[in-house]
């Protein structure tokens, strides 16, 4: 016989009944059966803490390999993107010796025709010379160490002594040679 | 909740293991009494001296390696040979290694992917303010060598990484790695003591009162305050970095970032060098070629300064509070004060006359006479007394 779910919740109410017609149909003990049946179905799955470890584990592990390759490759995403060629780092250091060279052969070039103390010539001459057989020291190490990247600073530096020994004594011979001149106009 | 802190920190405390390795390359000792001399000679080293309590030289010699294979620990271990031998009261130690052992170095394995990327021309800016003795020192004491964050900093500054694509990137610390040279002598402060240094980096850690001997051909010496008449320091194309230095005899060529907090009862001769002076005390005496000197600050008595020098470019700061002499001799020089070159008339014989002279004021305490004799020269004069300017 259908019946509406409705007329049957209304009838319940008004008799005060606190348990609804259904729940009054069920056997006793229906409701602490159930529970009971319940737990045991649990206990024969994997134990849980078991569970929960692998999870942890695996979380972290999976938290710690993130973290790392973030970290490692951070700097890495922050840059721009840039095409080129580059030849190995011997060569790319012997391109800068080459431009290097170039420019202390022009200041020494320079140098020479501005001064005529051939004392100072000389000195500066020695002077350079030396530096020159130091680079070549640091060469040496470079080429049977070229991972180690301070000793391409450090002949970086050597060619930029050089190069500004050069240029500090001609200005330095320049305002000398100015004050001259200034003096011969006064006289 | 708290176990997943413990498995966090076991995982670090892992990884930290696995890219450091700490290796003893040398460990000796030996007794000295006031008798003992030493001498100890470097090459492509990098060594601290520091003061011995107990009366016994000791060397200790330790290297940290970070992402070094076994083999190539290996490998850079049997690099370096260190021995230390004692004969007749006479203490010798030889340090040598194939490649240069920095304080800290770095290398990347694939040294072909890396550009260079930085300025080449990059030259340091022209200083012109008053330095104080505490501000050079500070400066010694911020130029240490990189730290690990720094240097990734510095790699990414200069260099740049090329990948298969060919596309430039920023330096990773993946791939890079880090050697520090931890390399500590103990020293009895009554051993007289040599120090021969070739591409060598020597770092005196505390007062320094033996009497030394010191000669360094490329390489770095850097040390807090060297007290002894005795002391004879030669520095060839290195850099040099003192807080104080208190007699002796120093020769320096082609110094480069030449620093000195003070100076008294001490002799320089020096040629191509640069070299800042933070405080000049008494009886000082510079003969110079060519070099760039910075002359800031004068100790209450100084009482008499000598600078012989040939194509030199000073700059002299006045003595501030006190009365002082000050004379300069010499020929063909141009004296910059302030903003004003004045002309000091050349000798056309090339004979030195008097070219300058500012006589005492006869008032209050007298520090002292300053006497600059200059050929050749550029004086630059700084009288920032009434003016100040900008200082640290």
């Amino acid at each position: 016989m259908q019946q509406d779910i409705r007329d049957l919740l209304k009838e319940d109410t008004h008799q005060g009944n606190p348990k609804t017609k259904i729940e009054s149909r069920l056997p006793n003990g229906h409701r602490d059966e159930f529970i009971k049946k319940l737990r045991a179905s649990k206990t024969n799955q994997y134990p849980s803490y078991k569970l929960d470890w692998f999870y942890k584990i695996a979380a972290v592990v999976l938290v710690s390999i993130s973290l790392a390759y973030m970290v490692f490759n951070a700097s890495e995403n922050e840059t721009p993107e840039e095409t080129v060629q580059n030849p190995k780092i011997e060569t790319q250091m012997m391109a800068v010796e080459k431009k290097f060279l170039a420019s202390i052969d022009a200041e020494w070039e320079r140098f020479v025709k501005l001064t005529e103390d051939k004392v100072l010539i000389d000195r500066y001459r020695n002077k350079l010379n030396d530096l020159a057989t130091d680079y070549d020291q640091i060469a040496t190490q470079f080429k049977a160490d070229p991972n180690d990247i301070i000793l391409i600073e450090s002949l970086v530096e050597n060619l930029q002594k050089r190069l500004q020994l050069l240029k500090d004594i001609q200005i330095h011979i320049e305002i000398l040679n100015q004050k001259i001149n200034n003096d011969a106009k006064l006289l | 909740m708290q176990s997943y802190y413990k498995t966090i920190l076991l995982l670090l405390t892992s990884i930290s293991f696995a890219f450091g390795q700490r290796k003893t390359v040398y460990n000796q000792s030996f007794e000295t009494d006031k008798e003992t001399t030493a001498i100890f000679n470097f090459d492509n080293s990098t060594v601290g001296i520091i003061a011995s309590n107990d009366g016994k030289i000791h060397f200790d010699y330790v290297i940290e390696f970070d992402g070094y294979s076994k083999k190539e620990i290996e490998e850079k271990i049997s690099e370096i040979d260190v021995n230390a031998s004692k004969f007749d009261n006479h203490i010798t130690l030889v340090a040598k290694s194939n490649s240069k052992i920095h304080e800290i170095s770095y290398a990347i394995d694939t040294p072909d992917a890396l550009v260079l990327d930085f300025d080449f021309s990059a030259s340091k800016s022209d200083e012109k303010y008053r330095k104080s003795k505490d501000s050079i020192i500070r400066e010694i004491v911020g130029k240490r060598p990189l730290g690990k964050l720094s240097g990734i900093k510095y790699l990414e500054n200069h260099f740049k990484i090329k990948d298969e694509n060919g596309k430039l990137k920023k330096v990773r610390k993946a791939g890079l790695k880090i050697l520090r040279s931890l390399f500590v002598i103990r020293i009895p402060p009554f051993v007289k003591l040599q120090i021969n240094g070739k591409d060598s980096q020597i770092n005196v850690n505390e007062d320094f009162t033996n009497e030394l001997s010191l000669d360094i051909k490329q390489g770095a010496f850097k040390a807090k305050r060297l007290t002894n008449a005795y002391n004879n320091i030669t520095l060839d194309n290195a850099k040099f970095q003192v807080y104080g230095i208190l007699g002796g005899n120093y020769n320096f060529n082609t110094l480069s970032n030449g620093l000195v907090g003070s100076i008294e009862n001490a002799k320089i001769t020096s040629e191509f060098s640069k070299m800042e002076v933070g405080e000049i005390g008494e009886n000082v005496t510079i003969n110079d070629f060519n070099s760039e000197y910075w002359f800031y600050n004068w100790q209450k008595t100084f009482e008499r300064f000598d600078l012989f020098s040939e194509y030199s470019k000073i700059h002299f700061f006045y003595p501030e509070t006190y009365d002082f002499k000050f004379k300069v001799i010499g020929n063909n020089t141009v004296n910059h004060f302030n903003d004003v070159s004045v002309n000091m008339q050349p000798s056309r014989t090339g004979e030195k006359f008097n070219m300058l002279e500012r006589k005492p004021k006869n008032e209050g305490h007298f520090s002292g006479d300053i006497n600059f004799d200059v050929v050749h020269g550029i004086i630059y004069s700084y009288n920032d007394t009434f003016e100040p300017k900008t200082s640290n």
